[in-house]
């Protein structure tokens, strides 16, 4: 569940999601392309990082299944990914419920006070206190 | 034809999958679970395909994965193809269905991925499977008719309609077999036809042309077969009018109906009134579509729908020409996808929310009048008992809902209602008044909407509309006061100022000052009997009476004075006045043939609700008891060989032989069928009617006795099995509500259910059934309930079951001569005291049912012991003592069931024998000829029957046998008699008995004494003394009529047996033992001698007859 996701150093994230929006494909620093889509389940929704090929392949309404993905900070904001270990496979279209609160991407974290390595996500409870999705991701972009 | 295979340019995108050659797959495409299945086959099968054929037996699995590797091979393979389908064609085993049934899933869930080549090889396949009469291609065929979108002038799409085009058309005959697919084809040709008509390029002008070629040949041809597609037929052919070709037939359709030589079609009406079965509306969807329609009406929380919509429009409505699925979307949800209630009472997005959406999705007017007209096309032709509610709910809801934030779509839609009120059909305008009228009558009787006020008071409403509203349904645009009130009058006032077909009773036309005087009059009017009934149920305050329906309705009859032109405007009015005119024709083989033959199309399952439909229709609509009308017996043998003739036209078997039979599972045709639901009707309300009808059935070879017993031999089963389990104290309708709770629970649970849904009316069946011929039937019900001396409900319902089915057997044997009276129920009395009939008559009815049991067996063995082990305790007055019964019973039995009956008999459930003595005699005799195994379990029974007998009875059945046994000859009748008397008590009169046998006998009789003395000495010894101090062998009475010959003591007798058994006995005890064994053996010897003393001085005789 998208609403599970921790910020982590490994690549073990597999869970099943639908692309809600993809915003426009651009070229990131090393030269390879990069688009950022807001997708969900129907837990929450998160920023997903397109790269590469992916970019063009998966479009809004695609139901996709992402194995051994990363959530991290990227640039500055908490964000999935494959990465190089992990795969993202479409499965289906259209048939998914979902939930765009709360964004996974947006909510503050903090370090548990007892264990430094784990984060714990502050204010969940309010959807309202994130903005529209679409600024979101025109702010992140 | 028109795209032929070789024209396309062969592009093979590069598959970047696993190398499968059959689907695209994108770079970050899962796998395809059904691909991934059909190339593992190929791969590991691939060597064997060729020759030589391995013909050898395999096994299903194995056969499964042959016809997996086949498909891919065929579908894939260019140059090893023809060779594969002869591997195919040498190896298939089941008329190449399971083969086939792989092509169906593929082309449903994974036609648009297919790679061009396996395309072409798909299409090519079909043609070959056509040739080759393949099992299911007719289904295969619609799935690709299903792939053919409408509004899509693609290349790929317009190649597929060419293909399908070019199939149909070069297998005409095979094509004209299969109605199904031809009346599918129709209508996919129609409606892609206006989209084609549109397209210039080349390609599509030539498969137009071969469209319209199509179309035509088949309306022109085979118009009966259309006549099921019903009113969505109509539809389509008006957006074709324009084409030259389609002129004519609608020329023809509008005034001369008898061009299209269809038996009983004689006006377009006929199409109007026939709601268009779900098949074809949901085939002009994909099956994406459809599954993303259902979802989003299933899943979709109202307010969460903006992305599923905007997908969706970027899916499938993203060209200008894709608009006009629009209407083909609409008609899908309103006829097509009804939710169930949780969902309706959820905050899932509802239908007149998404329909108002597409219809915004609509740019050009043409395809919004469609849209429209999609719409409410059910409205203008809505008949209450064969339309459903929930196919014109959302065009209402969307009109009211859309006060007052989308007041333009509102305003947009009732002008367009009242457009079409008055100019879709200007000849058929009454019907279509009668349409509207009854389809907001019924809107606001179940409460979809309270009343029309928030529409006709809206401010936001053009003060015209508001006006027309008033108008046309002035009763429901009033404020609370008479709400709902005499709806259905108003709409006969209104009508027949409209009317010019009608020729009304003169009483409505000249009485029309007021509403109330008009209810008045109708209340008093023998010619409006039904509408004096709709203004019962409609009147303030009382709940909707189903019984003055029935009560009304035959005052009705009598109101001939109805004239009506034919047909037309028999559907016409058929709310209001069609009782009388069924009256008229009920039994007309034309109206049989009009209903049924359309209503029949359809799943299975819509088959059977219908058929219920139509019987509820035709036989309760007047009741039973209106004996003045002659329905003679030719009648009812040309209305039961009518509908069975249309059945078997539509596949659909009757009273078939039911070859399977476990205890735990009912087969489809025992509980979800016409036949089930035939005798459901019949068993529950004993319409006197329905008899005639399974008579006639039954004379024209149908097993209807043996279906029949079945039928209530299931319910007893149920009863007893289940007997003990918590769910039955309560009400069948309870139970079965209950159980659908727990559906998923256990094996045990779906049984009952499965036998409850027999014996009820199946709930979904029920909710279709609401008209007045079901509470006939729970009347009928509770009466016989009342009058029957059982303990509960099912037992009255399975009483019920049998006394039909006795009565049915009285029908067969009075056969001609059947009085159509109603059933009475002191008839009752039969079947639970068993004497209602006489011997006579019994020994008649035994010859069917003993008919019906070899039909039984016939089918299956296990299922005939079930019955006989329950037809002795339901019917004992025809089976209980039957030989041939008997016969039947033993001569099939096997152990378990042997076992469980010998446990019925000991405990008195049942009785096999029976009294009189004198019939078990003769049986015991006519026993003595049957097989020695049979003979075996028939005493076996006999024992287990008797064990409980008084003494006196089995003294004279031991007498009476011993006059024709021969214990050398009889050997099995014999030592059955044996085993029987060792079970018994040594009394004085059993002793006497024993002692009374012949000679021929006496070793039999020693044993039995010996048996006796074995496992009660003291007894034995005291009824010995008993015996010889009070001289009761001398006894007359105790001899009866062996007064003549008393007990003999000579050498070879019984006696002299016994103490010769005696002597040895004693030679091996101990002294102990010895004691008892003396004594009796001195009584034994005491007895002897007064026995000669007897027979020397012939003394008892006299002695005995003066004690008399």
């Amino acid at each position: 569940m998208i609403k599970d996701l921790r910020p982590t150093a490994f690549n073990n994230i597999h869970t099943v999601f639908i692309i809600l929006e993809k915003g426009p494909t651009v070229r990131g620093e090393n030269g390879s392309l990069l688009s950022l889509c807001l997708v969900a389940d129907q837990s929450a929704s998160v920023h997903l990082q397109l790269w590469g090929s992916e970019c063009d392949f998966f479009q809004p309404g695609d139901i996709v299944r992402i194995s051994r993905g990363i959530f991290s900070s990227y640039s500055g904001n908490m964000i999935l990914r494959a990465g190089r270990k992990g795969k993202l496979e479409k499965i289906g279209e259209f048939t998914m419920v979902f939930s765009e609160f709360p964004n996974m991407s947006k909510v503050q974290w903090a370090q548990e006070p007892s264990n430094p390595a784990v984060w714990i996500p502050i204010g969940l409870h309010n959807p309202h206190s994130s903005i529209t999705t679409q600024n979101n991701i025109q702010k992140v972009l | 034809m028109v795209v032929s295979g070789t024209n396309i340019k062969h592009e093979q995108p590069r598959n970047q999958g696993t190398g499968s050659l059959l689907l695209r797959r994108g770079p970050f495409d899962a796998e395809e679970e059904l691909e991934a299945t059909l190339l593992e086959s190929f791969n590991s099968l691939e060597m064997h395909l060729k020759p030589p054929f391995q013909l050898h037996s395999r096994t299903p699995a194995d056969l499964v994965k042959l016809n997996q590797a086949l498909v891919y091979g065929i579908l894939t393979q260019q140059q090893s193809q023809q060779l594969y389908v002869m591997h195919l064609a040498a190896t298939t085993r089941d008329g190449y269905a399971g083969f086939t049934t792989i092509l169906i899933r593929l082309v449903q869930e994974s036609y648009l991925k297919l790679l061009d080549q396996p395309r072409h090889h798909l299409l090519w396949l079909v043609k070959e499977l056509i040739g080759f009469a393949a099992a299911e291609v007719d289904t295969l065929c619609l799935s690709l008719l299903r792939r053919i979108v409408g509004g899509d002038t693609s290349h790929w799409n317009v190649w597929l309609a060419g293909q399908m085009l070019n199939i149909f058309s070069s297998n005409w005959t095979w094509l004209v077999d299969h109605s199904s697919v031809l009346t599918g084809a129709l209508f996919t040709f129609l409606r892609l036809l206006p989209d084609h008509f549109m397209s210039k390029s080349p390609d599509i002008l030539e498969l137009r042309h071969d469209e319209i070629v199509f179309c035509v040949k088949i309306l022109r041809e085979r118009f009966q077969d259309c006549l099921v597609i019903g009113r969505d037929l109509v539809r389509l052919l008006q957006d074709v009018a324009c084409i030259r070709e389609f002129e004519s037939i609608w020329k023809d359709l509008l005034s001369n109906p008898s061009a299209f030589n269809a038996i009983g079609f004689s006006d377009i009406a006929q199409l109007y009134v026939v709601r268009t079965p779900n098949r074809y509306l949901t085939s002009r969807l994909t099956p994406e579509m459809e599954t993303y329609i259902r979802f989003i009406l299933t899943h979709v929380q109202m307010g969460a729908q903006q992305r599923y919509q905007t997908w969706f429009v970027q899916r499938f409505l993203n060209t200008p020409e894709s608009e006009t699925l629009v209407c083909d979307l609409i008609r899908f949800i309103c006829c097509a996808h009804h939710p169930p209630n949780q969902i309706l009472q959820s905050d899932i997005i509802p239908r007149w929310a998404v329909i108002g959406w597409l219809l915004k999705c609509c740019k050009s007017h043409h395809v919004e009048a469609n849209a429209k007209l999609a719409l409410f096309y059910d409205w203008l032709f809505f008949m209450k008992k064969t339309d459903n509610l929930m196919n014109i709910e959302p065009a209402l809801l969307l009109m009211v809902n859309s006060i007052p934030k989308y007041v333009g779509l509102t305003h947009c839609l009732l002008e367009f209602l009242f457009l079409c009120m008055n100019h879709y059909d200007p000849g058929r305008k009454d019907l279509i008044w009668c349409g509207v009228t009854a389809s907001i009558d019924i809107l606001i009787e179940k409460g979809v909407v309270q009343s029309l006020v928030s529409l006709s008071s809206s401010p936001h409403l053009a003060a015209s509309l508001k006006k027309k509203l008033i108008e046309c349904f002035p009763t429901y645009c009033h404020e609370a006061k008479g709400m709902s009130k005499v709806s259905s009058t108003t709409v006969i006032a209104v009508q027949s100022t409209h009317s010019k077909r009608i020729e009304a009773p003169p009483n409505i036309e000249s009485k029309q000052d007021t509403l109330e005087n008009h209810a008045d009059e109708l209340r008093t009017s023998e010619s409006a009997g039904q509408m004096n009934m709709e203004f019962q149920n409609h009147s303030v305050g009382s709940p909707p009476c189903k019984r003055q329906k029935i009560g009304s309705e035959d005052t009705c009859s009598q109101g001939q004075d109805v004239i009506l032109p034919k047909l037309s405007t028999e559907h016409l009015l058929s709310k209001e006045i069609s009782s009388a005119v069924l009256k008229k024709e009920k039994f007309a083989a034309m109206k049989v043939h009009d209903d049924l033959s359309v209503l029949l199309q359809g799943s299975h399952k819509e088959a059977v609700v219908a058929f219920q439909k139509f019987l509820s229709l035709n036989l309760f609509k007047s009741k039973g008891t209106d004996n003045g009308e002659n329905l003679d017996d030719r009648n009812f043998y040309t209305l039961a060989r009518d509908i069975t003739n249309i059945l078997k036209r539509n596949d659909i078997g009757f009273c078939v032989p039911l070859h399977g039979y476990s205890p735990d599972l009912l087969e489809e045709d025992e509980i979800m069928s016409v036949t089930s639901v035939v005798f459901r009707a019949y068993t529950q309300s004993f319409h006197p009617k329905l008899l005639q009808m399974l008579l006639s059935w039954h004379a024209q070879g149908f097993d209807v006795g043996a279906r029949l017993l079945c039928y209530s031999c299931r319910l007893a089963e149920y009863v007893t099995t289940f007997r003990t389990t918590s769910l039955m104290g309560s009400k069948p309708r309870q139970v079965s509500q209950y159980s659908q709770e727990h559906e998923k629970q256990s094996d045990g649970s779906r049984r009952k259910i499965s036998l409850l849904s027999m014996f009820t009316w199946h709930e979904e069946l029920r909710k279709e059934l609401n008209d007045m011929a079901f509470q006939e039937i729970n009347v009928l019900q509770q009466a016989v309930e009342l009058v029957c001396p059982v303990e509960s409900k099912e037992d009255a319902a399975i009483s019920m079951c049998f006394m039909a089915y006795k009565k049915f057997l009285k029908g067969l044997n009075n056969k001609g001569s059947v009085s159509v009276e109603g059933f009475h129920c002191d008839d009752s009395t039969d079947i639970s005291h068993g004497h209602g009939i006489s011997e006579g008559q019994a020994d008649d009815l035994r010859h069917w049912l003993i008919k019906d049991l070899k039909i039984c067996l016939g089918w299956s063995i296990p299922r005939l012991l079930s019955i006989l082990s329950l037809i002795f305790n339901y019917l004992p007055d025809l089976c209980t003592g039957d030989e041939e019964v008997i016969k039947l019973l033993v001569s099939t039995m096997d152990p378990s069931y042997f076992a469980k009956l010998e446990l019925k008999l000991s405990l008195k459930e049942l009785l096999i024998a029976g009294a009189p003595l004198a019939r078990v005699q003769t049986l015991i005799q006519h026993s003595l000829l049957w097989d020695c195994s049979e003979q075996q379990y028939l005493w076996r029974l006999l024992v287990a029957e008797w064990q409980n007998l008084s003494p006196i009875s089995i003294s004279e059945l031991v007498k009476s046998c011993a006059l024709f046994l021969k214990p050398e000859l009889h050997c099995e009748a014999v030592s059955g008699l044996l085993s029987l008397l060792r079970r018994q008590y040594p009394t004085v009169l059993m002793i006497i008995t024993i002692l009374l046998l012949p000679k021929d006998f006496a070793r039999f009789a020693a044993a039995v004494l010996a048996t006796w003395m074995s496992c009660d000495a003291a007894n034995f010894l005291g009824c010995l003394t008993c015996i010889v101090t009070k001289k009761l062998h001398c006894k007359a009475e105790l001899l009866g009529d062996y007064v003549q010959h008393p007990i003999d003591g000579s050498v070879g007798s019984p006696l002299a047996t016994f103490t010769w058994y005696l002597d040895n006995l004693l030679r091996t005890r101990d002294e102990q033992s010895k004691v008892e064994l003396m004594e009796i053996r001195a009584t034994v010897l005491k007895l002897k001698e007064q026995c000669k003393s007897n027979v020397a001085s012939d003394g008892p005789t006299s002695s005995g007859r003066n004690q008399i």
